[in-house]
């Protein structure tokens, strides 16, 4: 090939790309968008999610879709959390696909697309990312799976259901320390507990001793173990070896943790977090489980659930705002209408209510550390505050 | 629209990538797999400077690319030590640390979540908000990074850089710094990296770690690979593919879910395709460019006379007492050699007996164990070998060390001493004096290829020549470092008579003017035909030194090296 053959090759593929840009048309499907990790290091996310949101589409349209026009999920891939595949899908659905609702994943990918989501008005929502720099970096964005501050007012509201009065608190020092250790001190209050003792260490820290010697030292009820792997798993070891016999809440707790802490000190240690499981009273959560494990011989995880869960919502949004009339099928639209009654069904059972921030409050499982395994002890209420 | 001008932003990113990262691959041919690492520098300083010591864009730009030189060039320390696989994993470490900070350090880079809130750029009062606005700037700046590359690639210096590639010794030989050479390259190509790093950065608004993969540096590699390594244009091309091509396949309908698996593997497999018609790329390296006429017209006959050293008979370069020791083996042991200007002086001796050990010696390729070197009296001790050429004293290889994918001229005009396009500035700053003079230094290439019977081979790739021309190209490309030393290693051997007859000549006539001559040769009809002097070398040092006709009615050396 010489370089005018290859000039002229390129110029056409261009010309082929401007033909994709077709001009608008009335929607005679309602295209959603997915920004989904469908290749590279971790395309588990984008199977799962993918799927979740496919059996609420088909759910949607077997029973006649949305006043007899059906919905359809185009998917874009940002191939494991590149922020320019993710720009680049985000731009396709707008222009080629004419979208005006998306669904991302990734806290990177959702932070990437916020500013062409603000600018172009299209209504985002995340069930995946919990990154706190996808807040307020959009009007038009929302989020569908817990934030880390959410999961730690929901153990705080586990403590006190058990009883505890004086609680301790140990995170890294980091931003995301920091938050959680506000948060919880804010449901505290509120709930009338007293924290006596909030310790922090450096992110990378191995040696936790002084820290946990102060824990000690408070004579808390509780333990609220904000760290992640594995400093989660640090903070219960040392606190045994410690000789402290307090109960433990954590908010992340991995295999990883149980090998660094031992299986005999994780036993007991309860865990606040996204979890997703069916349960008799909750008749969308289980029409979802029998139709996932009909369709994929497997159990959903609450990936899959959330992106189901979200396609619910926009289906919802799409009847608000066609009822309503006028250029109905816009992100603008679509955030109007969810701010005109936050509160939707939840897949996990009752409801979720999306709060100033965008973030959905949502039911938090419960689960406790057993023999290295973790069972599911209950769901706590979505608003008990 | 958006949609394809943010397509054609990644095109115009990705080739400046390339383009860059074609310098050290391509150009230099050192296997280096950090570019995305300097890509990731250069969008965390910007990103870091504007958002959070409030630094203006431009600043901020400029500070990133010019830090990301710097940290090029660092970490082009241990490839002056080491090349091949050693050097991959010494980048791959590179890249992996990089990554790892900025995935730690969580106060300045934000760890995983990265940076966001990043400015965008504003050019003449407008904010470069949409993708379309902002492929003017993209575009304007890939022309501008594919240019100053250009520049530097066809500049005597990029010429250095290529023989450097092809052969190290023989580029430190003919008298190229190779550590600056890297240094500058790595430099240059690390810059050039930020440059997109920093557009990157103001143009998405956010940048996290995720972004910066060894992936990164893998797919820009796969660029150069595919659009062809060494070619400027190419790489180019192999961007603008690579980022289209799964935009492209896009348009084929596929099921959804394994949709973007299945684009993968169809990707794969068209790269596969199109590397298999095309090993060297789909641009290979335009490196059998054209003789300008005007060099042709200015080249005349080589005056070879004009050169000519009055005094004859004067030590020039001699070795005083030459140790060289490896562990246990005693490579020489005590050399003495004497170079005289205007004789020709032959090496003889078996094999292992110490002579490529003692020219080694004599051009600093290796330092002495003990004993001197001078040339006129003046000690080059600790000299590096273009130090040493810059003295005036060239030598050959026994085995040859053609700079193989370079053409026959190009192979001389690399050699010419004190080009003033051997400096990168000169190259930028004064283009119109380095074009002019590497003409003239084409037509003089011209003459000396003239002279030792090459001419009409001058626009050929080296390695299209026979042994015999290759061997006389080596002289031709010791001709053109000027030296008044020349240190040939067995320059003749292997060749037909009628060739002997042509190289023969040249080796006394340039001794008649004056040069100093030191060959080394295992043909004792040609060492008594050419040499004025011989030396005979054993166990690593001078046994005996007198005219041939005498070392060869020694019965004790025609007993042990003669019969």
């Amino acid at each position: 090939m010489d370089r005018r053959t290859f000039l002229r090759a390129a110029s056409s593929l261009v010309v082929v790309g401007l033909a994709g840009a077709a001009p608008a048309q009335e929607p005679d499907v309602y295209r959603i968008g997915a920004i989904l990790s469908m290749s590279g290091a971790t395309p588990h996310y984008g199977t799962v999610m993918s799927r979740g949101a496919l059996v609420a589409v088909d759910e949607i349209n077997a029973a006649g879709g949305i006043d007899g026009r059906k919905l359809e999920l185009v998917i874009e891939d940002h191939k494991s959390g590149s922020t320019q595949a993710a720009v680049a899908g985000m731009n396709r659905l707008i222009n080629v696909v004419k979208t005006p609702a998306v669904l991302s994943s990734f806290s990177g990918p959702t932070v990437a697309i916020a500013p062409i989501s603000k600018e172009k008005q299209v209504f985002v929502l995340n069930g995946g990312g919990v990154s706190l720099k996808m807040i307020g970096v959009s009007p038009y964005m929302f989020h569908n799976r817990s934030l880390a501050t959410d999961l730690a007012a929901a153990a705080v509201r586990r403590a006190k259901d058990r009883g505890f009065k004086r609680i301790a608190q140990i995170a890294g020092r980091s931003e995301f320390g920091d938050s959680v250790i506000a948060a919880s001190q804010e449901v505290a209050k509120k709930l009338g507990m007293e924290v006596v003792a909030t310790e922090q260490f450096a992110a990378d820290a191995t040696n936790i001793d002084t820290q946990v010697a102060k824990l000690r030292a408070a004579k808390p009820d509780v333990v609220l173990n904000w760290p992640t792997t594995p400093q989660a798993g640090l903070v219960v070891k040392r606190v045994r070896e410690i000789g402290m016999e307090q109960p433990i809440i954590s908010m992340e707790w991995t295999n990883e943790d149980t090998k660094l802490a031992g299986v005999a000190s994780s036993n007991g240690v309860e865990v606040a977090t996204d979890y997703f499981a069916p349960a008799a009273d909750n008749p969308m959560g289980q029409r979802f489980y029998d139709e996932y494990k009909k369709r994929y011989g497997e159990e959903p995880d609450f990936y899959a659930a959330n992106y189901y869960e979200a396609v619910q919502v926009i289906a919802t949004l799409i009847r608000r705002t066609k009822a309503k009339g006028g250029d109905f099928w816009t992100g603008a639209r679509l955030t109007e209408a969810l701010w005109e009654d936050p509160a939707f069904d939840s897949v996990y059972g009752g409801k979720m209510t999306f709060q100033k921030n965008g973030v959905a409050l949502k039911r938090v499982a419960i689960l406790k550390v057993d023999e290295g395994a973790l069972k599911l002890e209950r769901f706590l209420p979505a608003q008990a505050d | 629209m958006d949609y394809v001008y943010h397509v054609l932003v990644m095109v115009c990113l990705y080739a400046i990538l390339a383009i860059s990262f074609n310098v050290v691959i391509g150009l230099a041919g050192l296997f280096a797999l950090s570019h995305a690492a300097f890509y990731a520098i250069g969008a965390y300083t910007t990103a870091i400077l504007t958002t959070q010591y409030g630094v203006p864009v431009l600043p901020a730009l400029v500070c990133g690319i010019v830090l990301t030189g710097v940290i090029g060039a660092i970490a082009a320390l241990p490839a002056l030590r080491i090349g091949g696989h050693y050097l991959v994993v010494v980048t791959l470490a590179l890249q992996i640390i990089v990554i790892d900070v900025l995935r730690n350090a969580q106060g300045l880079t934000g760890g995983p979540d990265g940076i966001s809130g990043i400015p965008r750029l504003t050019l003449f009062g407008q904010t470069l908000s949409t993708p379309g606005s902002f492929l003017v700037l993209a575009a304007a700046v890939a022309a501008f990074v594919y240019l100053i590359t250009h520049m530097l690639a066809f500049s005597p210096f990029g010429r250095a850089l290529r023989a450097m590639r092809e052969d190290e010794l023989a580029a430190q030989s003919i008298g190229k710094n190779v550590v600056a050479l890297k240094l500058i390259a790595f430099a240059f190509s690390a810059a050039s990296a930020a440059i997109a790093g920093s557009l990157l950065a103001h143009y998405i608004t956010f940048v996290s770690p995720q972004s910066f993969s060894i992936d990164e540096t893998i797919l820009v590699l796969a660029m150069i690979i595919l659009g062809g390594t060494g070619n400027l244009f190419g790489a180019a091309a192999g961007a603008a593919i690579l980022v289209a091509l799964p935009e492209l396949l896009k348009l084929m309908a596929l099921p959804v879910g394994t949709a973007d698996l299945l684009r993968n593997a169809f990707y794969g497999l068209m790269l596969i395709l199109i590397l298999r018609f095309r090993p060297e790329g789909i641009f290979p390296e335009r490196y059998r460019y054209r003789l300008p006429e005007s060099a042709k017209r200015a080249a005349g006959v080589l005056e070879v006379d004009a050169w000519t050293r009055p005094v004859r008979g004067e030590v020039t370069l001699a070795g005083n007492d030459l140790h060289k020791n490896f562990g246990g083996i005693v490579a020489a042991n005590g050399v003495d050699l004497e170079l005289r200007s205007g004789i020709v002086t032959g090496l003889i001796g078996p094999n292992g007996a110490g002579k490529t050990t003692a020219f080694n010696l004599l051009t600093g390729f290796l330092t002495p164990t003990a004993g001197r070197v001078s040339m006129r009296g003046l000690p080059l001790a600790d000299r590096r070998p273009h130090r040493i050429v810059r003295s005036s004293i060239a030598r050959s290889f026994q085995d040859l060390r053609l700079f193989k994918r370079m053409t026959v001229l190009e192979n001389v005009l690399t050699a010419f001493p004190d080009q003033l396009g051997d400096r990168l500035w000169n190259v930028f700053l004064r283009p119109f004096a380095v074009r002019a003079q590497d003409h003239a230094n084409m037509a003089r290439a011209l003459e000396v290829l003239d002279f030792v019977g090459l001419r009409d081979r001058a626009e050929q790739s080296a390695d299209n020549l026979s042994y015999a021309e290759e061997k006389l190209l080596v002289i031709a490309r010791l001709l053109a470092t000027d030296a008044e030393v020349l240190l040939l290693d067995e320059p003749l051997s292997g060749l037909d008579p009628t060739t002997l007859d042509q190289v023969l000549p040249i080796v006394r006539r340039l001794a008649e003017q004056g040069r100093t001559i030191c060959l080394i040769e295992h043909n004792l009809d040609v060492i008594r035909e050419v040499c004025d002097v011989t030396a005979y070398l054993d166990g690593g040092k001078v046994l005996a030194f007198g005219k041939p006709e005498e070392l060869m009615r020694d019965p004790k050396l025609v007993e042990r090296y003669i019969q």
